[in-house]
């Protein structure tokens, strides 16, 4: 069992919450265990509040998707268990839409608060993953951006099916193309009313009711609406149709039980997210713990979650130093540190360019971790982002004293305009850099190395560096290197 | 207490090593990489000049050929992806066959529609940028190329497609590969490019990766207007910042990339316009990055752009001709683009994850299918159809179209036919080259253009400004923070056009306190080096070689106090091949320094203190290895030692009038030196006067103006040495008697062939009165002197080094410790 300690509370907080922010590490170190305090942490509201998109025209779905990203990450940057909206982050990269194809923010809020409610939830909620996604499979979002809602019986559409078992459960390799037919066929029927028209409607004369043999099981056999699901309870194991087989004609894993495969497969996504993502194995201490947890209860998804975050394995040094944040994460925790909400900080346009749009994941196996964010273009736009959240404190201009005063403001009168500008003014003797430093390090909530410290220090001492550039002390500790590491 | 110099022996005459004429750019780029062991961070590149990249990229510097990183007769490669599976059936339209018709069905594009390859194929209606490529013999379509076994996942496809391995762990890419082979385990960044803000699988290789070239100016890392210092002060910082984690954990990755980030952006710059400027359409915008990179002449040998989404399983009529109809655009914008010069050079082709199945679903679209046409065009290519056209009979709904071209065999004949073989390397197995090339990558553009290099005609020194009194147009010290324009072309008697550089002698005139002062060509940003560093009330001296700006003036730049600044002009540099009005200009013979002239030990002259007005002559034909004929202009590291009185010496060509010019300023009590070029009179001396009290002089010669010789192509100025923070020697004050051995060519935009290059040398604070010595490294010290700093001061002078073994200069220091700081403004090759 791991040991409640500060550099193992950050760790679990910095994954879990994208921040450690002060106040949580030391609410955590109170319970006790890394038990109590994942608890804490998984112990989220009930129910997060949706995205309004008041005063936004109907149409217009660009504009309602920048609304609910941005309330998304204000989300993230402000709720006091955020770990929920973490998560439901996580199924978004995970259980892939996108408000391109789908073309409805509207259908997209719908799978996104349905992560945000579903995917993790406070012990109450009880969520699973067969529940998340078989509810997610008839949603609109889902149903327009893999075509299922043009999978009709007499012209059947492979892509929802293919990819519910290549991405969403089983992984590449684990069927066979005669399962893939044999999935279609059982997803027939779920529709939209017209082409026009965002709303679910099941059309029994577009599915194809005929039996079909599914990773050795019979499915599509009973009330049609369900023949979809059928799929989903043989992989998982639910449910009186008995778990499914690995067929021999697979690539791999040909005759073990599909729930097996499908609780490494889940497991091994959730661990890239969380624990660490270059090296493309998990762990076989922590892989073992949270097959057992998913298989031994249903695919509950708390106890697997649990599973990791209590686990020696989470904490090894290669897990703490193994994961880039994500550039949501970036800038939520520049949010966080400055005090911003996305309004002021959004920048949407950055994340594009940093390589992670929320609402847009390049294509349905969602965003690839780490390396795929370390290359100069896209830490380039991180950069950016990072200057884009300190003009965004300091206001429209530069010189005036309008922007310093709203740092002030933004955190309670804790640096006066005086302090930031560092000159000598009306009878007040200017903070020393060391200072100014130190309180930008506690009231950002930072947790930089000695080295660091240092080395923004020497920067504000260099010579050519005026003392109305004292911001340049916030930029460097928001884009040091260890600023990018989750 | 006796001056240091004096205790030596007399001069030791070395006759000048004949220096191989090295070309850089007949070696392949291997090697010339090998030979500088490290990336090549490309530096932009000074000076004006005119060329056909004007007109395709206003406001590009022609001379950054002058960086000729690629080999002579290197290919390039631009990749298109299409991804999520593009409808090759609809692409290449098999217009003569039933079959398709009724399998596509609603799909199917009517023949009449199509643009005609021949009786039985035409082209997506949207292609006519690809058919003139077909009219005109060079686009290949291969037929059938896929991977021997099916796949439709998308991502096992296009992992398949991208690593070039039907099987097997898949960590690496295909260009990867080649790009390990290419770079040899050496850093470059400018070696290959994805354009975009993602590294896809193909263009990672085992040790190597590609860059990503965004699609717009890079936002970050370029100094701020209003904070230039600053911000080359927090890029500093950043840099430092970025270094402390290990370089193989996720801290120190992040940031390598940052700083290389820094490296870019300082590059792509001016190479890149901003985001708005581009097209709207993202694989337009892309392609032409892609065309602006190779104008550049950055080094980029493959550069590869992506885009989407072809995935059309429903609403194929809406989605597919949009696709096509921006590939067209994409391959008309980058050939829109792209300088004439190169297209000899390039070669495009495209790829994707799978083609798409014949049977059209009732979705009105189109399934993951199997195997595909692509294109490959460009001006080696030899036109026509490769592979084998896939039969559509007896295929039933959801069945997929027969492979006949591995993938593997797609991928290695662009590989031998265009990047210079080695296909097997990357791509082992058996393999059947397609033989889509008639031949190779052209041998133009020639590297560099020889109208980009210059040659100097010296001229009669002429004061072109002085802030006193007027000449120049300026009446009144410069302020801090002021950059003031010295108007070079068409000022007295230097040509109003034709000028790419000048040689001028800067002198700073009591400033109140410290300051420095950065002379660059203007139009240029300002560099992050200093020109002269003047001290306060006092008159020091600096010659720089600076490249002149589009307008015919170069700017200078004083950071603090006030300070009045003269500028005399000894001659100046215009293209090779252009006509001069003056006598016929010269190349650069740069020479181990040699001393000519000791009043002091009677070298060169009588062993007597100069009088003040009083001229006496100097023979330099013939003398310290400069040729007996043919020489325009000789290159002096003149020194005063110890005069009696504030003054300044002229030096000036015999048989015309004393000009009211100063090539050094002295003061008192001390020893300056300050390079000067002279030009030569009829009898082959030049004429020396001191304007008041006694003084000392010494001349050593570092090189001179012939008509054999090299030619001058300055660079942005660049910080070579620094003991200070540990650039290009350690981070340590360099002792007594020490040495330190600087790499001064293949860096900073150099080639690995420059002759010489002209540094601007700064000692900063010495423990002692000493001399510094620059000669070429692997040759014998000589009694010579390059810099005579005060002990505590800051002193700078521009040295002409002769480059010596393996690219090398040394700097010795004679005593006490000093620390050393070199910026390279110019080569000559």
């Amino acid at each position: 069992m791991p040991t409640l300690n500060q550099e193992n509370v950050r760790h679990l907080l910095r994954r879990t919450e994208i921040v450690d922010r002060p106040d949580r590490v030391a609410h955590l170190l109170t319970l006790g265990t890394i038990e109590a305090a994942v608890d804490d942490v998984m112990n989220v509201p009930a129910n997060p509040p949706s995205a309004s998109f008041a005063g936004i025209p109907a149409n217009s779905n660009w504009r309602q998707g920048v609304r609910l990203s941005e309330h998304w990450m204000d989300q993230m940057a402000s709720v006091e268990r955020s770990f929920g909206e973490r998560m439901a982050f996580f199924w978004h990269g995970h259980i892939c839409s996108e408000l391109g194809k789908v073309e409805s923010a509207l259908a997209m809020q719908e799978q996104v608060d349905l992560f945000r409610r579903r995917g993790l939830g406070p012990a109450a909620a009880g969520s699973s993953v067969a529940e998340l996604v078989k509810t997610m499979a008839i949603q609109v979002a889902m149903l327009r951006y893999l075509d299922n809602d043009q999978n009709y019986a007499n012209s059947p559409n492979q892509n929802f099916a293919r990819e519910l078992m290549e991405l969403f459960l089983l992984g590449v390799g684990n069927y066979t193309e005669a399962d893939v037919e044999a999935a279609t066929a059982a997803w027939t029927g779920h529709n939209r009313p017209r082409w026009d028209i965002n709303e679910y409607v099941f059309d029994e004369e577009r599915h194809d009711s005929t039996p079909q043999q599914f990773l050795g099981r019979e499915i599509n056999q009973g009330d049609p609406r369900e023949g979809g699901n059928d799929t989903i309870n043989v992989i998982l194991g639910l449910g009186p149709l008995g778990v499914g087989k690995i067929p021999p004609g697979a690539e791999k894993n040909q005759g073990r039980p599909s729930n097996e495969v499908a609780a490494e497969f889940l497991s091994y996504k959730l661990w890239q997210e969380f624990g660490e993502a270059a090296s493309r194995t998990v762990p076989s201490g922590v892989a073992a713990a949270m097959r057992r947890a998913l298989i031994e209860n249903d695919f509950a998804i708390r106890p697997w979650v649990a599973a990791m975050l209590t686990h020696d394995d989470f904490y090894a040094t290669a897990t703490k130093t193994g994961l880039v944040r994500q550039p949501v994460e970036f800038l939520v925790a520049n949010m966080i540190a400055l005090g911003l909400d996305s309004e002021r900080a959004g920048q949407l346009w950055l994340l594009d360019q940093a390589g992670q749009q929320p609402l847009y994941p390049p294509n349905v196996s969602g965003w690839k971790p780490n390396g795929y964010w370390v290359n100069a273009s896209a830490m380039g736009a991180r950069q950016l982002i990072v200057q884009g959240c300190l003009w965004a404190l300091q206001g429209d201009t530069w010189a005036g004293d309008a922007g310093y005063i709203q740092f002030g403001e933004n955190n309670a009168n804790r640096l006066t305009k005086i302090e930031i500008q560092g000159r000598w003014q009306d009878g007040i003797d200017p903070i020393s850099d060391e200072e100014f430093v130190d309180r930008v390090i506690l009231y950002t909530g930072l947790r930089p190395p000695a080295s660091t410290r240092d080395r923004v220090l020497a920067h504000l001492g260099h010579p050519d560096v005026a003392a109305w550039m004292r911001f340049d002390a916030l930029f460097l500790l928001l884009s040091a290197p260890e600023m990018h590491i989750a | 207490m006796l001056d240091p110099d004096i205790s030596t022996a007399d001069a030791v005459r070395l006759l000048s090593r004949a220096v191989a004429n090295d070309d850089p750019f007949s070696i392949d780029r291997r090697r010339f990489l090998q030979a500088i062991g490290m990336g090549l961070g490309a530096g932009l590149v000074a000076g004006p000049g005119t060329s056909l990249l004007d007109s395709v990229l206003p406001g590009h510097d022609p001379a950054a050929w002058a960086l000729g990183p690629i080999g002579p007769t290197d290919g390039i490669l631009v990749v298109i992806g299409m991804y999520g599976g593009n409808d090759g059936l609809n692409t290449v339209v098999p217009i003569s066959d039933g079959l398709y018709y009724d399998q596509h069905g609603s799909l199917a594009i009517p023949a009449g529609q199509t643009l005609p390859l021949d009786a039985n194929s035409g082209l997506h209606p949207d292609l006519g940028e690809l058919k003139r490529f077909w009219d005109a013999d060079q686009l290949a379509i291969v037929e059938g190329v896929g991977h021997m076994q099916d796949e439709f996942s998308h991502f096992n496809s296009m992992a398949k497609w991208m690593s070039g391995r039907p099987t097997g762990l898949t960590s690496s890419g295909w260009l990867g590969r080649w790009l390990d082979g290419y770079l040899g385990g050496n850093k470059d960044l400018f070696a290959a490019a994805e354009i975009g803000h993602s590294i896809p699988l193909h263009m990672i290789g085992e040790q190597s990766i590609a860059t990503t070239v965004p699609t717009g100016r890079p936002g970050f890392g370029v100094p701020r207007e209003w904070r230039t210092e600053a911000d080359i002060a927090l890029f500093g910082a950043v840099r430092d910042l970025a270094g402390v984690g290990a370089s193989n954990s996720w801290l120190g990755r992040v940031g390598q990339s940052q700083v290389d980030q820094l490296e870019l952006s300082a590059t792509l710059s001016p190479v890149i316009p901003d985001e708005e400027q581009l097209p709207d359409t993202e694989v337009v915008a892309k392609l032409e990055v892609a065309a602006r990179l190779i104008n550049a002449n950055l080094g980029f040998r493959v550069i590869s752009a992506g885009f989407g989404d072809f995935d059309s399983h429903a609403g194929q009529p809406n989605q597919h001709p949009v696709r096509m109809q921006e590939l067209n655009s994409a391959v008309q914008r980058f050939f829109a683009t792209l300088d004439p010069a190169w297209v000899g050079r390039v070669t495009v082709m495209t790829f994707s994850e799978f083609g798409r199945t014949p049977f059209s679903n009732d979705g009105r679209g189109t399934d993951h299918g199997s195997s595909a046409p692509h294109f490959v065009f460009g001006a080696g290519v030899k036109g026509g159809f490769y592979g084998q056209r896939p039969s559509l009979a007896g295929l039933r709904r959801w069945e997929r179209m027969p492979t006949h071209v591995d993938m593997r065999d797609y991928y290695g004949s662009v590989i031998d036919g265009w990047l210079g073989g080695g296909a097997s390397d990357v791509l082992p197995g058996n393999r059947n080259d397609l033989g889509l090339f008639t031949k190779g990558p052209d041998a133009n553009p020639v590297f560099p253009p020889t109208s980009q290099r210059s040659e100097f005609v010296a001229m009669a020194p002429e004061r072109l400004y002085d802030s006193r009194s007027g000449i120049g147009g300026r009446t009144t010290a410069i302020g801090p923070g002021e950059t003031v324009k010295i108007k070079i072309a068409g000022a007295g008697t230097v040509p109003a056009s034709g000028v790419t550089a000048v040689a001028v002698n800067l002198t700073s005139i009591r400033p109140n306190t410290k300051t420095y002062l950065t002379a660059f060509p203007t139009g240029q940003s300002r560099p992050d080096s200093s020109t002269l560093n003047p001290r306060a009330r006092s008159v020091v001296p600096n010659m720089t070689i600076v490249g002149v700006g589009n307008d015919g003036t170069i700017s200078v730049y004083n950071n603090t106090s006030k300070v009045h600044l003269t500028a005399d002009v000894m001659g100046y540099f215009q293209p090779s091949g252009g006509s001069s009005s003056a006598s016929s200009p010269g190349k650069m013979l740069p020479l181990t320094p040699s001393r000519i002239l000791d009043t002091r030990s009677g070298v060169g002259a009588a062993k007597a203190r100069v009088r003040g007005g009083k001229t006496f002559t100097l023979q330099v034909l013939g003398e310290g290895g400069v040729p007996t004929s043919g020489v325009d202009a000789v290159v002096l590291n003149l020194l005063s030692v110890r005069p009696t009185q504030n003054g300044y010496v002229t030096a000036w060509p015999t048989g015309e009038d004393r000009p009211n010019t100063a090539s050094l300023s002295y003061r008192a009590g001390r020893t300056i030196p300050n390079l000067a070029m002279c030009k030569v009179g009829p009898d082959g001396k030049i004429n020396v006067e001191a304007s008041t009290g006694q003084v000392d002089l010494v001349a050593d010669v570092v090189g001179c103006f012939s008509d054999t010789g090299a030619q001058l192509s300055p660079v942005a100025p660049r910080r070579l040495l620094d003991t200070r923070t540990g650039i290009g020697a350690a981070k340590a004050r360099v002792r007594a008697g020490g040495e330190v051995t600087l790499k001064v060519t293949g860096i900073a935009g150099v080639p690995a062939g420059a002759q010489a290059v002209a540094l601007n040398v700064s000692a900063v604070r010495p423990t002692k009165q000493t001399f510094l010595t620059v000669y070429p490294t692997g040759e014998r010290r000589p009694e010579a002197s390059s810099l005579n700093p005060d002990p505590g001061a800051v002193s700078a002078n521009l040295v002409i080094a002769k480059v010596g073994t393996d690219g090398n200069i040394t700097i010795f220091n004679n005593r006490g410790n000093v620390d050393l700081l070199a910026d390279v403004t110019a080569y000559f090759i």
